[in-house]
């Protein structure tokens, strides 16, 4: 029983159709064939997942079963902590780095019953990436290994894509789980900023840094935020407000929705490449088609939001990271020293200019976005890379074309979902957001789209 | 009291040198294209705080 979505696991799971040890062995099975190639785990759970999964089966049993993730496997990008078990940032500074408590959002998961299976690579520090001079190899695109993934969760794409695991868990800091979820073909959500905790996370901008889903659909997305959402007094940014359940908005349609269409984004300030243009396009008649009004909307240019994302992600990265660049910066691969050291050259005066920028181009989006649900654009605007070709300095400048900063530096709402596939069978991407708090009608676009396309039933041949 | 030595781009080897001085220029490029057209009237928004309550 391979590859089955989370929500599909789920409801075997409580129809007596499976076990938590028969999907835990699946996964197993899955890695041991497939990862070798893949790269997508630094550290497999085996003996832990298999108790784990015997246990949810005993609770299960005994009429203790958690909820809808008991018995599910997942994934943990290698930035979230999980107490007793190494957690490195995939970097040769943390290697012997084990934690004595879980993050937050490892915590929710095992007392919500899911099974860690095991530590998803990333680019070093959740920044520097794709890279062949640290202690792990960089996880591999499963459309076709040649390829990039993206990053920085890259191993969660990877791991998810090759059905390796149902659920991981991402993070985004300037599109850290929608670059991947776009290049490797599955639904990455970005929530909005302090919705899901980042306590025991390890940081790359306090300011930017958001944990999210990725998983295979958008409803499993849901299943798994509904998890892992909520306010936490350990992360000074969890917002207060209730939390209310995005799975259960899931359906219900779009039909008489207003969505705002961001073509500057992708025709202009970046060149979306032909396929993935004609992509976008197909893409918005399926949303007319499902009874939304298309509106035009522009914003300010993307290089406003990349260029304002960009300082201050560099400049608070500088901060964490000034030690270790003092004393030990050999230990850090190259293209991650590089990038880190940009932050060198932000003076304290440019950073704060760069935060009042951010809060006149969140009023610009608030402003823009008021009287719309959402809106929709670009998100990986290419096919992925081949990965040599990533690897190679310069090593500032992302060398994909990707559209991601707009909804970084505004903390909104972000989903990426899968539009196709390039005639060479690589992933393409859109992307769909919405103002803050409007996760819920974001992943109900995503999800109504799902529904209406067939790119879901296409998995990598491995 | 002294302050500790913070990081310097001269203990690199010379191509991780060349490709820190890549990074830092590009960083140069952006922050050129910050606006300074901020007023006295803008310093309230210095922090960003999204919308979190209610």
């Amino acid at each position: 029983m391979d590859m089955l979505t989370a929500v599909a696991a789920s409801r075997a799971l409580v129809a007596g159709r499976t076990s938590s040890a028969a999907l835990v062995e699946d996964c197993l099975a899955r890695i041991a064939a497939h990862d070798q190639h893949l790269n997508s785990f630094v550290l497999v759970l085996a003996d832990e997942a298999r108790r784990a999964a015997r246990a949810a089966d005993r609770a299960r049993k005994a009429g203790r079963a958690r909820g809808l993730l008991h018995g599910i496997p997942f994934g943990l990008k290698d930035i979230y902590d999980t107490a007793g078990i190494r957690t490195t940032a995939h970097s040769r500074l943390l290697l012997d780095r084990v934690p004595q408590r879980d993050s937050t959002v490892a915590r929710k998961l095992g007392e919500a019953g899911a099974i860690l299976i095991g530590k998803l690579a990333t680019h070093e520090f959740a920044t520097g990436g794709p890279a062949f001079d640290l202690p792990f190899p960089p996880a591999r695109n499963p459309w076709n290994i040649a390829h990039f993934t993206g990053g920085s969760s890259s191993g969660s794409g990877a791991a998810v894509a090759a059905g390796l695991v149902p659920l991981a868990m991402g993070s985004d800091t300037s599109g850290s789980i929608r670059g991947p979820a776009g290049y490797c073909g599955i639904a990455g959500f970005k929530p909005t900023y302090g919705t899901v905790s980042r306590s025991g996370v390890i940081p790359l901008a306090n300011s930017l840094d958001h944990c999210g889903p990725m998983a295979w659909t958008v409803a499993d997305c849901a299943l798994m935020l509904d998890a892992i959402a909520g306010h936490d007094p350990a992360d000074p940014a969890a917002a207060t407000r209730p939390y209310k359940s995005v799975r259960r908005g899931l359906t219900g349609g779009i039909a008489g929705m207003r969505i705002g269409v961001i073509r500057h984004f992708f025709e202009r300030d970046i060149e979306a490449d032909p396929q993935t243009l004609a992509a976008i396009e197909a893409t918005l008649k399926v949303l007319r088609k499902l009874g939304a009004k298309l509106v035009p909307v522009t914003l300010p240019p993307h290089q406003d939001w990349d260029a304002c994302c960009r300082v201050i992600l560099y400049a608070e990265a500088y901060a964490i990271h000034e030690r270790d660049l003092a004393e030990r910066p050999e230990q850090y691969a190259a293209i991650t020293r590089a990038r880190l050291f940009s932050g060198q050259v932000v003076s304290a005066a440019d950073y704060v200019q760069a935060l009042r920028w951010r809060r006149a181009l969140c009023r610009n989006y608030a402003e823009t976005l008021d009287g719309l649900d959402a809106v929709v654009t670009g998100c990986t605007l290419n096919p992925a890379p081949l990965i040599d070709e990533m690897a190679k300095p310069p090593f500032f400048s992302p060398k994909g074309r990707l559209l991601m900063a707009p909804f970084s530096i505004t903390g909104a709402p972000a989903l990426s979902v899968c539009s196709g596939f390039s005639t060479d069978g690589l992933p393409l991407s859109l992307q769909i957001a919405g103002l803050p708090f409007a996760d819920a009608t974001v992943l109900r676009i995503g999800h109504a789209y799902e529904q209406a396309t067939p790119w879901r039933e296409r998995r990598p041949a491995l | 009291m002294t302050k500790q030595s913070g990081p310097t781009l001269d203990h690199l080897d010379d191509e991780s040198r060349r490709q820190a001085e890549q990074a830092q220029a590009a960083m140069r490029e952006l922050i050129a294209l910050i606006p300074h057209h901020f007023t006295y009237a803008d310093e309230l928004d210095l922090v960003f705080l999204p919308d979190h309550a209610g």
